[in-house]
């Protein structure tokens, strides 16, 4: 006999309908899995007949054949588990035939229990959009799955209790619906905390109210690292669909197993300057997302930022540009988002000290250049935002009235976002960091003595192209914080000076 | 020796179901080195060779006959088979392997056509 689930599989973010087919013929007992799966695909033979006999049913002795359509692309992972049993129950006529408009997701233990799996939310917003509405889940990732606002959600902790749920012995309730609420939770770092470097802490509220990249060089112990952790704490609060984005990302790399569901918070990732290509980048025989996926919507920290391999930190520029990557791999293709604030720290020269007010730069100049030159000019042009900082005194060290809070600054990135969100509400995206020449060209234009200044920058400062536009864009974010519809001179002259830092010429 | 003859048993009422199904007997338990087919029959309507391994139990038995016809055994039939069709000039004809369950109690068969 013959029956048919309905599953779904990941290339990517995308999803895809997976039919299992379970046909049973008279035979010895022969088993077969077609529809190219994997090995842990294969596997699955074994956990389904033990979870079967362990949840009271019967497995059939006869010429089992599975199919997984479409036969052409590849089923990864143990996700089917859970559609292989329920067909191969159905064609042996031991349960009813499950509803079309369903989905089953989820791995077997041999004692029946069902074990959470990856990629659940990105799985059934596409089966969503397609038009099916009935979803069996493992319960773990009940979390996650409770956001879908329509749809049917069982989930399940064990093949018995979801057989009594089908033969309506006893019906499961579908797990609640839950509404965004986007609340955060406090960070441990607040700009109260960091004395001093007020420079430093106006460019890190333009980067996060642009969403612009920033540079930070200063001699050790300036804080630098420190005001990095403390930017979590100042991004404004995710919506909806951003949270959607991220949490879809997270979910196929497994990191949302027995989490709460969304991603409230933006992702703030801080990779090891030993990190590779491809675990910046992204890869993999898989093509999983890498670092600069998982900061998508957040905040990539590269601290040391000349420690890390030339070839790593050049990856970065393509995906710096396109706020998107392509992974391509011999066995798997997938783009992912990588729109990030790109924080990044380093010492001025390999001693630390140069132009510091108090110690001796002991470097000769050919390492110092040497130094330099690991950042190449490229990258260097696609950070907005070059920042100096330099020791901070013993007074302001001890000073007792508290700096500005985070809570102050995030106040008023929410409000210049808000702005931003308005003027782009048809333009397809949110930040002033995003805007393309065309819109550079629209709500950008220097007019009068901006336009006489700027032009000075340009040549004295040997702007490229790229970095002309950019200071643009950061001129409109300074005049959005100041809450102006027009970029004022004032604006531009601050964007600029961004761009003239002393430490990073050579 | 109960189990040689529960075989036995087993055999022949499998070669007599299989008789009113339309076959005759071309060989019994032919050897081939190691390798043994229990009946070689042939289709009357199509002329096709049928490698016959008979399983016999009595009811009491935890799976079922069938499922001890493994993987090695079925090369040994293969092997077997192999030799049958050399020593008898058969290169051209048609042929399959079915596996027949004999339930001793109450001598009744199960026919598994094209088994592997």
């Amino acid at each position: 006999m013959l029956a048919k689930v309905y599953s779904y599989g990941l290339i990517g973010l995308n999803g895809f309908l997976v039919t299992v087919e379970a046909s049973i013929m008279n035979g010895i007992g022969n088993y077969q899995t077609v529809g190219l799966p994997d090995t842990a695909v294969k596997e699955s033979k074994e956990r389904i007949h033990a979870a079967i006999r362990q949840s009271g049913m019967s497995y059939p002795v006869a010429n089992i054949i599975v199919n997984l359509a479409p036969a052409d692309l590849r089923k990864e992972g143990s996700i089917y588990d859970l559609p292989i049993a329920l067909a191969i129950l159905q064609a042996s006529g031991q349960i009813r035939p499950i509803p079309e408009n369903t989905i089953a997701l989820g791995e077997l233990a041999l004692d029946g229990t069902i074990r959470p799996v990856n990629g659940v939310l990105p799985m059934m917003i596409d089966a969503f959009a397609n038009g099916y509405k009935e979803f069996f889940i493992p319960w773990e990732n009940a979390a996650e799955a409770s956001y879908i606002d329509g749809a049917t959600v069982y989930a399940v902790h064990s093949l018995n209790e979801l057989l009594r749920h089908l033969n309506a012995s006893e019906p499961l309730a579908p797990i609640p619906i839950r509404s965004f609420s986007g609340e955060l939770v406090s960070s441990s770092f607040d700009f109260s905390e960091i004395k001093g470097q007020e420079a430093a802490k106006r460019a890190a509220e333009v980067a996060v109210a642009g969403g612009h990249n920033m540079l930070l060089c200063g001699t050790p112990g300036s804080g630098k690292t420190m005001l990095a952790r403390a930017i979590p704490s100042i991004l404004p609060e995710m919506t909806f669909s951003e949270a959607l984005e991220v949490t879809k990302i997270h979910s196929i790399t497994g990191r949302m197993k027995g989490s709460d569901g969304l991603m409230v918070e933006r992702p703030f990732r801080a990779p090891h300057h030993g990190a590779s290509a491809s675990a910046l980048i992204g890869g993999g025989t898989k093509a999983l997302p890498g670092e600069i996926s998982l900061a998508h919507n957040g905040v990539l920290f590269l601290d040391e930022f000349p420690e890390f391999q030339r070839q790593v930190l050049e990856s970065l520029r393509q995906p710096l540009e396109d706020g998107e990557v392509t992974v391509s791999r011999a066995s798997a293709n997938a783009t992912y988002p990588a729109r990030f604030i790109l924080i990044a720290a380093m010492n001025p020269c390999p001693c630390g000290n140069r132009g510091s007010k108090t110690k001796k730069c002991t470097c000769t100049p050919s390492q110092i250049r040497r130094y330099a030159s690991r950042v190449s000019g490229p990258l260097l042009d696609r950070i907005d935002l070059h920042i100096e900082m330099t020791e901070v005194g013993y007074h302001e060290i001890t000073e007792r009235r508290p700096a500005e809070s985070s809570a102050l600054i995030r106040e008023r990135v929410k409000a210049a976002r808000l702005i931003q969100a308005k003027r782009f509400q048809n333009d397809g995206i949110r930040t002033n960091a995003q805007m393309n020449s065309r819109l550079v060209q629209t709500y950008c234009t220097p007019t009068g003595t901006a336009e006489t200044m700027l032009q000075a920058a340009f040549t004295r400062l040997h702007l490229s192209a790229r970095a002309y536009q950019r200071v643009l864009k950061v001129a409109r974010t300074i005049a959005d914080l100041d809450g102006e519809s027009e970029i004022l001179p004032k604006h531009y002259a601050e964007a600029i000076q961004y761009r003239s830092t002393e430490l990073l010429k050579v | 020796m109960r189990t040689i003859d529960a075989g036995k048993r087993g055999e022949e009422i499998a070669e007599k179901a299989l008789h009113k199904a339309g076959m005759k007997t071309l060989a019994r338990n032919y050897r081939f080195g190691h390798c043994e087919l229990d009946l070689v029959m042939q289709e009357r309507k199509t002329g096709t060779i049928v490698f016959v391994e008979v399983k016999a139990r009595s009811k009491d038995t935890v799976a079922f006959p069938r499922q001890s016809v493994t993987w090695k055994k079925q090369q040994n039939l293969r092997k077997a088979a192999l030799g049958y069709c050399a020593e008898n000039g058969l290169t051209e004809q048609p042929c399959r392997f079915d596996v027949v369950e004999v339930w001793l109690d109450d001598a009744h068969v199960e026919q598994f056509e094209n088994a592997f």
